[in-house]
């Protein structure tokens, strides 16, 4: 079966935004957070809807490259699957594993391409595509996906990093990568979810409830509804602009990427 | 398009953020008193030590973050400060006297630290940044060092804090050496360069309260030309 990108009958809203952070700024450095969108449509008519970040890490040189190798090698594949006929509701650890292990193999090639190696290419990945009635999200390192059903009503779908120092995490491109991923399958669509890089976790998270901030979603949320459907660069711009307002960047000196979609 | 209506740019609205504490980056500076630090060594210290609050307090993160301890050894071993962050951070000057109990020192250090780790569970305070201890010493140890150094060697591989040691001037290099983990060789104060030295330092932890995941922080060489070490 082949996916086509819907016209506007899908009710979905989705906004992305990257913006470089104070430090990165002060070294030169690009922003290194990469997130791509999409959304389509089953020949049945269901529409599916894809979410993928990563976040490279500050350490790799080529740590730009490495979030764009390992969204667009997740968001391929998954979409490959679902074009060969596979729906999101069988998905299991083997395809997780096998996602995981071609996303490490694209790495692989890039870097000995740029004469580097793969640690040169680290990142995370937070994923998640929404659909044929069910939510499947993964999630390799820190960062957060925020599954909401309703107003007032979200969850963490990982918490992010449980270890003991903050200035540690896991990459695809870790040793214990395939022992850290985490990934889970929900048995129904989830209508508002937020997915966001570390940069923004503490922000966005209520570390005391261990819960989302949400009063903040449901504001983010209800302005989202009442856009029309579909997405667009001046929507991911104006997202640009609220994560680049005081509020955040007085608050976090990192990278911050944020995608959110609701319908 | 024919029919052109003004579009008006969408903005998101301004919401309240969470309210988190900030992320904690424990330092523990360790810091020989002894007699033999009398006069220009203590005063030395006592400004470099001023500075190092100074250059703190004036970076916005490391302000927040950095959670800064002072243990003394001299006349006793003491708890001159408990941890808090810069703006708390008053020490009362240090008078030079009494013998070298480094290992009672080092020890000590090392028990604040813990306890201080298990508030910050206690409290939720998790992730913390990874703890410096920081020794400074002109002499060598009056009391029994090697338990101590031991208990170093043990944190040092369970990655438990980074352990750096500066010897000033006539510091026994050898059991300092000995103190210090492999691989973390003690450094030699270049003169009375203590300014230089915790100017090096608040640098540094600037450079740590904002790393990001799994960077591995770069410090700037202290040996390098116009450093406070030297080789």
């Amino acid at each position: 079966m082949s996916l086509e990108t819907p016209d506007n009958a899908s009710l979905w809203r989705i906004a992305q935004a990257s913006t470089a952070g104070v430090s990165h700024l002060a070294h030169h450095l690009p922003c290194q957070d990469f997130a791509l969108t999409r959304q389509v449509t089953t020949p049945d008519g269901k529409t599916i809807v894809f979410l993928v970040a990563a976040d490279g890490a500050g350490s790799a040189t080529h740590a730009e490259l490495g979030a764009k190798v390992v969204v667009a090698s997740f968001l391929g594949l998954v979409q490959l699957a679902l074009e060969q006929g596979r729906r999101l509701t069988d998905f299991g650890q083997t395809d997780i594993n096998h996602w995981l292990a071609i996303t490490r193999q694209a790495v692989d090639v890039k870097a000995a391409e740029l004469g580097a190696t793969s640690h040169d290419l680290a990142a995370t990945v937070l994923g998640c595509c929404i659909g044929d009635g069910a939510t499947l999200w993964w999630q390799i390192g820190d960062g957060a996906i925020v599954l909401g059903r309703g107003p007032g009503d979200y969850a963490v779908a990982c918490w992010p990093a449980q270890g003991e120092y903050a200035n540690e995490t896991t990459f695809v491109t870790s040793a214990n990568a395939p022992a850290e991923i985490r990934w889970g399958l929900i048995p129904h669509e989830c209508p508002r979810i937020g997915v966001f890089t570390d940069g923004l976790q503490r922000l966005l998270l209520d570390y005391r409830q261990q819960q989302p901030v949400a009063a903040w979603f449901d504001v983010q949320f209800g302005f989202l509804a009442g856009l029309p459907p579909g997405s667009s660069p001046t929507l991911d711009q104006a997202l640009t602009t609220l994560i680049s307002g005081p509020r955040f960047v007085d608050q976090t000196e990192d990278d911050r990427t944020l995608i959110l979609a609701c319908r | 398009m024919a029919d052109q209506t003004p579009y008006l740019a969408p903005v998101f609205p301004d919401a309240a953020l969470a309210e988190n504490p900030s992320q904690r980056c424990p330092v523990v500076l360790l810091l020989d008193v002894s007699a033999s630090m009398a006069g220009a060594r203590i005063s030395e210290l006592n400004q470099g030590l001023q500075a190092f609050k100074d250059s703190l307090g004036d970076d916005p993160l490391a302000k927040k973050r950095v959670d800064l301890a002072l243990v003394t050894f001299g006349a006793k071993v003491e708890v001159v400060h408990e941890f808090s962050t810069v703006d708390a951070w008053n020490p009362a000057p240090l008078v030079a006297e009494g013998n070298t109990p480094m290992g009672e020192g080092i020890r000590k250090a090392l028990e604040i630290l813990q306890a201080r780790k298990d508030q910050y569970r206690a409290a939720g305070l998790t992730p913390y940044y990874r703890p410096w201890v920081f020794l400074i010493t002109d002499g060598e140890p009056t009391d029994d060092w090697l338990p101590a150094a031991k208990l170093v060697h043990t944190g040092h591989t369970a990655n438990a804090f980074l352990f750096f040691a500066v010897g000033v001037q006539d510091a026994n290099k050898d059991i300092l050496r000995q103190i210090c983990p492999p691989g973390r060789d003690p450094v030699n104060l270049k003169g009375l360069a203590y300014r230089e030295l915790f100017l090096w330092l608040s640098s540094s932890m600037k450079s740590v309260s904002r790393s990001r995941p799994e960077d591995k922080v770069v410090l700037e060489n202290p040996a390098a030309p116009g450093g406070w070490a030297m080789t």
